[in-house]
């Protein structure tokens, strides 16, 4: 499978559009089932974060990149925003974890602590992706996620 | 994809039904509804997601802001939800320590 990737505007109508491209191309590349669902979920979840920082630094102009392939590893998903702020990807409210351990967060969390909208999409992809890594750089964040392969169609 | 939002009296809870999808782009109608709830003298809410097809992080915020607000009245929130996809989602935040899940509305009134 080659690279397969598009972008869209920073708005909150074209998350589904995303996630359920992407949940598409990852049932036609052979993801499990059972796992296209979570998959989906937590594409989402970048591609709503992804969307919220733009608005919020008033980068809505700028497009969000989403990019899809087939690597050793598995199913890869990377989206990538164009705000640079460099902030810290953590949060003290909730646990997370950079490869996904058993699906459950076993934490209480601290409700007046959340930030909820980035804090609850970060917990979500790190708890639905096997794989995840969130990177900030100078040219913006990516969110990459990798996903295993189990029955590979040709 | 629009989500459908009904309310109703049950005992000294008010129920509001969800159906549909809720994401970053219809949480706000979620919110709304819940705000004015709220804003109206119902501090004893219950919220039944048992026809929701989808739940991400934003409509989750949604349910801890009203948690927030009605804990400030010394009320309560409750969620009806009876599909693993939906109830994962509070697992995996641990947002079920916080918010009580329950399979149909009358457990969730009782509770």
């Amino acid at each position: 499978m080659a690279t397969v990737s598009f972008q869209f505007p920073p708005f909150p109508e074209h998350v589904r559009t995303a996630r359920l491209v992407v949940g598409a191309a990852a049932r036609r590349e052979g993801v499990a089932e059972e796992l296209v669902d979570e998959l989906r979920l937590a594409v989402g979840e970048a591609c709503t974060c992804a969307v919220l920082r733009h608005q919020s630094a008033g980068l809505t102009n700028a497009d969000i990149t989403v990019e899809v392939e087939q690597t050793e590893a598995g199913f890869a998903v990377s989206v990538r925003d164009e705000v640079t702020t460099g902030a810290d990807s953590s949060s003290a409210a909730l646990p997370t974890n950079g490869t996904r351990q058993d699906n459950e967060s076993t934490t209480d969390v601290d409700i007046d602590a959340l930030d909820f909208d980035e804090d609850l999409a970060i917990a979500l992809i790190r708890g639905l992706a096997p794989v995840s890594d969130i990177e900030d750089s100078v040219t913006g964040r990516i969110i990459s996620m990798t996903w295993p392969l189990s029955n590979r169609v040709n | 994809m629009q989500i459908s939002i009904s309310t109703r009296q049950s005992n000294d809870h008010f129920v509001v039904v969800v159906s549909g999808e809720v994401d970053v782009f219809t949480s706000e109608e979620l919110d709304a509804a819940l705000s004015s709830a709220i804003e109206e003298g119902n501090h004893n809410l219950v919220v039944d997601l048992s026809g929701v097809e989808f739940l991400d992080s934003t409509g989750l915020g949604v349910l801890v802001k009203a948690l927030k607000r009605v804990r400030e009245h010394d009320g309560s929130l409750a969620v009806v939800a009876t599909e693993d996809r939906i109830t994962k989602v509070f697992r995996i935040t641990g947002l079920d320590s916080a918010i009580g899940l329950h399979d149909s509305v009358e457990s969730a009134v009782k509770a």
